[in-house]
């Protein structure tokens, strides 16, 4: 899937998409959990946080 | 999920109207300066100042297009999303700031020059009461 197609079906731009693909914007819980829906997967699923 | 009501009104507002709300406010106040520079026989000011409305439709409209670029968007004040929105919380931090500190300097400069007038002191008073406004809406929201 290309990011203009997640963008127009999560209602975003495609700057958006990917910015989040290569770390430069983290979405609001929102669009986060928007996002994981998406791909009917969980919010940890999709975004790896590490630990400190 | 705070997030939510605020997304939804930003949507609600952005989907009836064909540009975004700030800009509709912008324009019309531009139209309405036209209409009464016409009015009061100034055709040449008013006809300018509706040239000037007309291009800013223009570049709302053009920032509207779906493939449109973030920084055009930005420029235009017409936000597609979160991340829209955010950018542009930063830019404008950094026009406040920028006002707030070269406002400051205009006041020093004309009250040497004893020049100072309440146009000026007024101006920036509603700077101040607009800050400490957003300071306490920015407070309460999060």
């Amino acid at each position: 899937m290309s990011q203009a197609a997640l963008a127009t079906q999560l209602g975003v731009s495609r700057q958006t998409i990917n910015a989040i693909e290569t770390g430069r914007y983290d979405p609001s819980l929102t669009l986060a959990v928007r996002l994981a829906r998406h791909f009917s997967l969980t919010v940890e699923e999709v975004f790896h946080v590490e630990n400190d | 999920m705070s997030k939510t009501t605020s997304e939804s009104r930003f949507k609600r507002a952005g989907g009836r109207l064909p540009i975004s709300l700030t800009n509709t406010i912008l324009i019309s106040a531009f139209l309405l300066v036209a209409v009464v520079m016409v009015v009061l026989g100034n055709v040449g000011t008013g006809l300018w100042v509706g040239f000037l409305a007309v291009m800013m439709i223009g570049v709302a409209l053009y920032a509207r297009r779906p493939d449109s670029r973030d920084i055009t968007r930005l420029n235009a004040i017409e936000y597609r999303d979160e991340r829209d929105k955010s950018l542009a919380t930063e830019g404008f931090a950094a026009v406040g700031v920028a006002a707030l500190i070269l406002g400051m300097g205009v006041i020093l400069t004309l009250t040497v020059l004893e020049r100072l007038s309440w146009l000026v002191v007024g101006f920036y008073l509603v700077l101040l009461v607009v800050w400490a406004a957003a300071n306490s809406r920015a407070v309460r929201r999060r």
